[in-house]
């Protein structure tokens, strides 16, 4: 393989074994703080508020005036996310806990991404365990994303049953972000291709 | 692969060894071996030629087509 292509995949390869180790140690930070929350407690000088990732439609009826006219409006569409104040324990612990469980579930991820790139500096860009380790980093970027989903999913369902504002009507909608699908995707195809790569790389290699 | 190659039959009927071979037609043991043993998946002209050329015969008396069992049933 010539310099010019190996010097990016090197680069990649070093970018990926760098987030990898740094997510270790985020997961290993957050996971002590965890720990120490349930064993200890948090310290009265923390105040922790929970954001929950939602898409709100905060309908607030209003009034426009021209002239001597006055027409009905609503303000609507926006975008934003619910901070909540001192919540109850619950609140805490889902959120930390599915939190820790995806970026574990990033960890394997990256750990089989970092497998493929070892082998794409190796130069063995059909091997088998290459294309093999692609599809499972789409896998666990799949089961991340579904998991991830059904949680926000599931936060939309609660806080549009239990949460109210004074004076606001506050519609909750659920949007799918198919990017990290998208990613899974393309990666499944690429170790297809890859796998087709190596079925013809077998065929030169018995060409005789 | 219903294909079968018979170097082995032309190399008893030429009396000649496969190294020898190997050093006439350039090309390596482990290759002829794969050749001799099925496991290939193509020959090129060039290579046929250079064994038809070694062997003195033609394409056909080094390779065969060998129905299998479900084709020949059929």
């Amino acid at each position: 393989m010539s310099s010019s292509v190996q010097g990016p995949i090197r680069l990649a390869h070093i970018i990926t074994r760098f987030v990898y180790f740094l997510l270790i140690l985020v997961w290993a930070v957050l996971f002590a703080i965890f720990l120490a929350q349930i064993l200890f407690g948090l310290p009265e000088t923390w105040s922790f508020s929970i954001d929950l990732p939602l898409k709100l439609d905060i309908a607030q009826p209003g009034v426009l005036s021209v002239g001597s006219e006055q027409y009905p409006v609503e303000i609507s569409a926006v975008r934003g996310k619910v901070a909540m104040q001192d919540p109850p324990s619950f609140f805490i612990w889902m959120p930390a806990l599915i939190t820790l469980f995806c970026i574990v579930l990033a960890i394997f991820a990256l750990w089989c991404f970092k497998g493929f790139m070892g082998h794409m500096v190796a130069g063995e860009f059909f091997h088998q365990r290459a294309s093999l380790r692609l599809r499972q980093t789409a896998g666990w970027v799949v089961l991340a994303w579904f998991i991830q989903t059904t949680f926000t999913f599931w936060v939309a369902v609660w806080v549009q049953n239990h949460v109210s504002f004074n004076d606001v009507t506050v519609h909750t909608s659920f949007s799918w972000d198919l990017a990290w699908l998208a990613v899974a995707l393309f990666l499944w195809i690429v170790s297809r291709i890859l796998d087709h790569g190596r079925d013809l790389e077998d065929e030169q290699k018995l060409t005789i | 692969m219903p294909i079968i190659v018979n170097v082995d039959v032309m190399l008893a009927k030429r009396k000649m060894t496969v190294t020898e071979l190997s050093q006439r037609v350039g090309i390596t043991m482990a290759n002829l071996s794969i050749l001799k043993q099925g496991k290939g998946k193509a020959i090129r002209f060039s290579t046929l030629d250079a064994l038809c050329k070694a062997l003195d015969c033609q394409p056909g008396d080094l390779l065969e087509y060998q129905p299998e069992e479900g084709e020949a049933r059929e």
